[in-house]
C-alpha cells in the first residue's frame, strides 16, 4: 500500500469519511440533529464529486492495492454519476424530509453516503472479493433507507421484501463467485479468462459460476425475470431514495457487468453469452414498457420505466460481449457508459419533479400532475424534457443513448435484438406522452392540485438536469468520443 | 493407508455429516433442535477445512460459529420463546419451490460430476495457517478487508436504527 493507492481510491474513501463524520458529529452534545447532518452530508458528497472530477480531468488512473482495484476512466466516469446522484438525492431528501417527521435524519444521510461509497468501490472493483463487498456495501444501506419510514407499512414492507430477495441474490452471487474461482484458480477479474482456459475448459463449472454471478447482478439492475421486487420497493421507498436506487445502483452494477464481459465470454462462450443477454434484454424491455402502460402511480410508472431502461442497457452489454476483442468493443462499452450518464440525469430529473409536487401526502398519483402546465409552466417544461428524454425523442440525450446502444447491437450482428428494442421503445412512447397529456390537457380535480414546493435549491437541481439532458443530446458525439477513451 | 485416501474418506464423512445435519436444521420442528443441528453442520464444515489443511480457519470456525454465534442464536430463540411448533405445513407453492430448487441442484451435480480440475490443480494449495491468512488480509486484500469493517459498522448502526424506540424520531433531542 502506498500513498498513491490511497489517492487513487479517494473517490471511494471520501464518502465513507463523510458518513463517519456525520455519525460522529451527531453524537456531540447539543448538536442539531437534522440540519447539521444534512449540511455535512451534502458537503461530503460535493467533495467526493469534486475529487472525482479532478481525478478525471488529470487522468489519475491506474491499478491500486495489488491490482484488486482498477481505477480507469470508465470507473471514474461511473463514480462521477454515482456521486452526482448521491448529492442530488440528498438535496431532494431535504425537501422530502422537511414535510415528514418520521425519519432519523443523521443515519439517513450517513447511509446514503456509505451506499455511494459501495457503488464507487463497485465501479473500480477488479476482484471478485471487491465486487461482492461493493454489492453488499451498497445493498445494506439501501435496505435500511427503503425501510427508513418505519411507521409506514408500505415502507417497511418494501424494505423487508428488498432485504429478503436481495440476500437471496447475494447468496447466488457468492456461490457463483466461488465456482468461478474453482474453475479458474483466480479471483482477479482480468485473470479469470486465462485461468479458465488453463484449467477449466472441459467443464461447465465456469459457465455455472458465471451464470449465478450474473443472476445476482441482474437482480440489482432489475432485469426480467429478476424484476418482481422493483415496483413495490420503488413505490414504498422514500422518493429521493427511489431516485438514488434507480440511477446510481444501475450505474455501479453495469460497471461490474462491463468488466465481467470477457469473463462471461470465456465461461459461457461469446455467442451463447450474447444470446442469453440479448434474450434477457428483449424480455426486460417489453415487460418494463408493457407494465408501465397501466400504472396510475407515478413512482410505479417510473419503476417500470427503469426496468425497461435496464433492458436497453443490456442490449449494449450483449453487443459488448459479442464484439469483445474486435474493433466494435470500445464503441459498445462507451455506448453503455453514455447511456448510464443520460439515464442518471433524466431519471433523477423526473424523480425530482415527483418530489416537488408530492406535498407530503404520499399519493404520487400520475393524475396529480394535471394542470401543472398552467400553474407552474417552468416545472412542467422540465418534466416534458425528462419524459421526452426517457421516451427517447430527439434531440434529447435519451434519443442518442438508445441510438448508440442499438447501433452497437447492429454492428455486433444482433439485428433482431435491436429491431425488437425499437419496437419496445415505440410502445414506451405511449405512457410518457400520457404524462405530457395529463400535465397540459387535463384539469386538476378540486382539492387534488399538486402542492409545488418552492425550494430554490431543488428547482436549480432540476434545471441543471434539464440542461445536462439537452446538452448531452445536442453535442452527443463529443461526449461519446470522450467516453471511448474510457476503455 | 495412503494419506490421500485418508483425506478423501475424511472429506466424504464430513460432507455427508454436513448434508445430513443441514437437512436436520430444516426438517426439525423444534427451533432448539434445529439450532443444535446447525452446530453439527458448522463442526462438519470445520472438518472440511481440516481436510484442506486450513487449520486456523477450522479452529476459528469452531470458536466463532459453533461457539459464539450459536450461543447468540440459542439466546434469541429462548428469549423469543419460539419453542412451540410454528411450522406452517406444506403448501403447493412451497412444494413447487422446493422441487425446482432440488431439480436445479441435482441437474447441476449431474452436469458437473467428474469434470473440472482435480483438487489442488486449481490453485497451489498453501497451508491455511494464521501467518498465511494474516499476510493475505494485510497485503493483497487489505482494501476489501478495511471496507468489510465499514460494512459491519453500517450493519450495526442499521440494526440500532431499526430496533430503536420511535421516541427520538425527527427534530432535536
Amino acid at each position: 500500500m502506498t500513498p498513491n493507492d490511497l489517492a487513487l481510491v479517494g473517490p471511494i474513501l471520501l464518502p465513507a469519511l463523510a458518513a463517519l463524520l456525520v455519525i460522529l458529529v451527531d453524537l456531540l452534545p447539543g448538536s442539531q440533529r437534522s440540519s447539521g447532518s444534512f449540511l455535512l452530508a451534502v458537503l461530503g458528497a460535493a467533495v467526493s464529486l469534486g475529487y472525482t472530477i479532478h481525478a478525471l480531468m488529470h487522468d489519475r488512473v491506474g491499478l491500486a492495492f495489488y491490482g484488486t482495484m482498477k481505477i480507469d476512466r470508465m470507473a471514474l466516469l461511473i463514480t462521477l454519476f454515482v456521486h452526482a446522484s448521491a448529492m442530488l438525492s440528498l438535496l431532494l431528501s431535504k425537501v422530502y424530509l422537511d414535510r415528514r417527521s418520521d425519519v432519523e435524519q443523521p443515519e439517513y444521510h450517513a447511509f446514503v453516503l456509505t451506499a455511494a461509497c459501495g457503488m464507487a468501490m463497485l465501479a473500480g472493483a477488479n476482484d471478485l472479493v471487491n465486487v461482492f463487498l461493493g454489492i453488499e456495501l451498497l445493498s445494506i444501506p439501501l435496505y435500511l433507507l427503503v425501510a427508513m419510514r418505519k411507521h409506514q407499512s408500505r415502507s417497511v414492507e418494501a424494505g423487508f421484501k428488498y432485504l429478503l430477495l436481495g440476500a437471496f441474490a447475494s447468496a447466488f452471487m457468492l456461490f457463483g463467485a466461488a465456482l468461478l474461482f474453482g474453475a479458474s484458480g483466480k479471483t482477479m477479474l482480468t485473470a479469470i479468462p486465462s485461468g479458465i482456459a488453463r484449467i477449466g475448459n472441459d467443464t461447465p463449472l465456469a459457465a455455472f459460476g458465471a451464470t449465478m454471478l450474473l443472476v445476482g447482478l441482474l437482480f440489482k439492475v432489475a432485469a426480467v425475470p429478476f424484476h418482481m421486487w422493483t415496483p413495490d420497493v420503488y413505490e414504498g421507498a422514500p422518493t429521493p431514495i427511489t431516485a438514488f436506487m434507480a440511477t446510481a445502483t444501475k450505474a455501479a452494477t453495469f460497471a461490474v457487468l462491463l468488466r465481467l464481459a470477457p469473463v462471461l465470454g470465456a465461461s459461457l462462450g461469446e455467442e451463447r453469452a450474447a444470446d442469453l443477454l440479448g434474450g434477457i434484454a428483449v424480455l426486460t424491455m417489453f415487460v418494463g414498457n408493457l407494465g408501465a402502460l397501466t400504472q396510475l402511480n407515478l413512482k410505479r410508472l417510473l419503476a417500470y420505466s427503469s426496468i425497461s431502461h435496464a433492458g436497453y442497457l443490456l442490449v449494449g452489454l450483449a453487443a459488448l460481449v459479442r464484439s469483445y476483442g474486435s474493433s466494435a468493443e470500445a464503441e459498445a462499452a462507451s455506448s453503455i457508459v453514455y447511456y448510464l450518464g443520460a439515464y442518471t440525469a433524466m431519471s433523477l430529473g423526473a424523480f425530482a419533479v415527483a418530489v416537488l409536487i408530492d406535498g407530503g401526502k404520499d399519493r404520487e398519483a400520475v393524475s396529480d400532475l394535471a394542470g401543472l402546465g398552467k400553474r407552474n409552466p417552468l416545472l412542467a417544461a422540465a418534466m416534458t424534457v425528462f419524459a421526452l428524454a426517457l421516451a427517447g425523442v430527439p434531440p434529447t440525450a435519451g434519443f442518442f443513448a438508445k441510438y448508440y446502444v442499438f447501433l452497437s447491437a447492429v454492428d455486433a450482428g444482433l439485428i433482431a435484438v435491436a429491431v425488437l428494442g425499437v419496437i419496445a421503445s415505440v410502445i414506451g412512447l405511449y405512457y410518457y406522452l400520457r404524462i405530457l397529456l395529463t400535465m397540459y390537457v387535463d384539469e386538476a380535480k378540486p382539492g387534488h392540485e399538486a402542492v409545488v414546493s418552492r425550494d430554490a435549491l431543488v428547482g436549480a437541481v432540476s434545471l441543471a438536469a434539464v440542461a445536462f439532458v439537452l446538452l448531452l443530446g445536442i453535442v452527443p458525439k463529443g461526449f461519446v468520443e470522450a467516453m471511448a477513451l474510457a476503455h | 493407508m495412503e494419506p490421500e485416501l485418508a483425506t478423501t474418506i475424511a472429506f466424504y464423512v464430513f460432507a455427508l455429516l454436513a448434508i445430513a445435519s443441514s437437512i436436520g436444521v430444516v426438517a426439525n420442528k423444534n427451533p432448539v433442535a434445529s439450532a443444535m443441528c446447525l452446530v453439527a453442520t458448522f463442526v462438519a464444515v470445520a472438518g472440511l477445512y481440516l481436510t484442506l489443511s486450513a487449520t486456523f480457519l477450522a479452529a476459528v470456525q469452531i470458536l466463532v460459529y459453533a461457539g459464539a454465534i450459536m450461543v447468540l442464536f440459542l439466546f434469541v430463540i429462548m428469549l423469543l420463546n419460539l419453542s412451540h411448533d410454528t411450522f406452517e405445513g406444506i403448501s403447493v407453492r412451497r412444494t413447487m419451490g422446493g422441487a425446482v430448487a432440488f431439480a436445479f441442484i441435482f441437474i447441476s451435480i449431474g452436469l458437473l460430476w467428474g469434470t473440472g480440475p482435480a483438487p489442488g490443480e486449481a490453485m497451489s494449495v498453501r497451508p491455511g495457517t494464521g501467518l498465511e491468512i494474516g499476510r493475505t488480509f494485510l497485503k493483497d486484500y487489505v482494501f476489501p478487508f478495511e471496507m468489510a469493517s465499514l460494512l459491519l459498522l453500517v450493519a450495526m448502526i442499521g440494526a440500532i436504527v431499526v430496533a430503536r424506540r420511535p421516541k427520538l424520531v425527527g427534530g432535536d433531542r
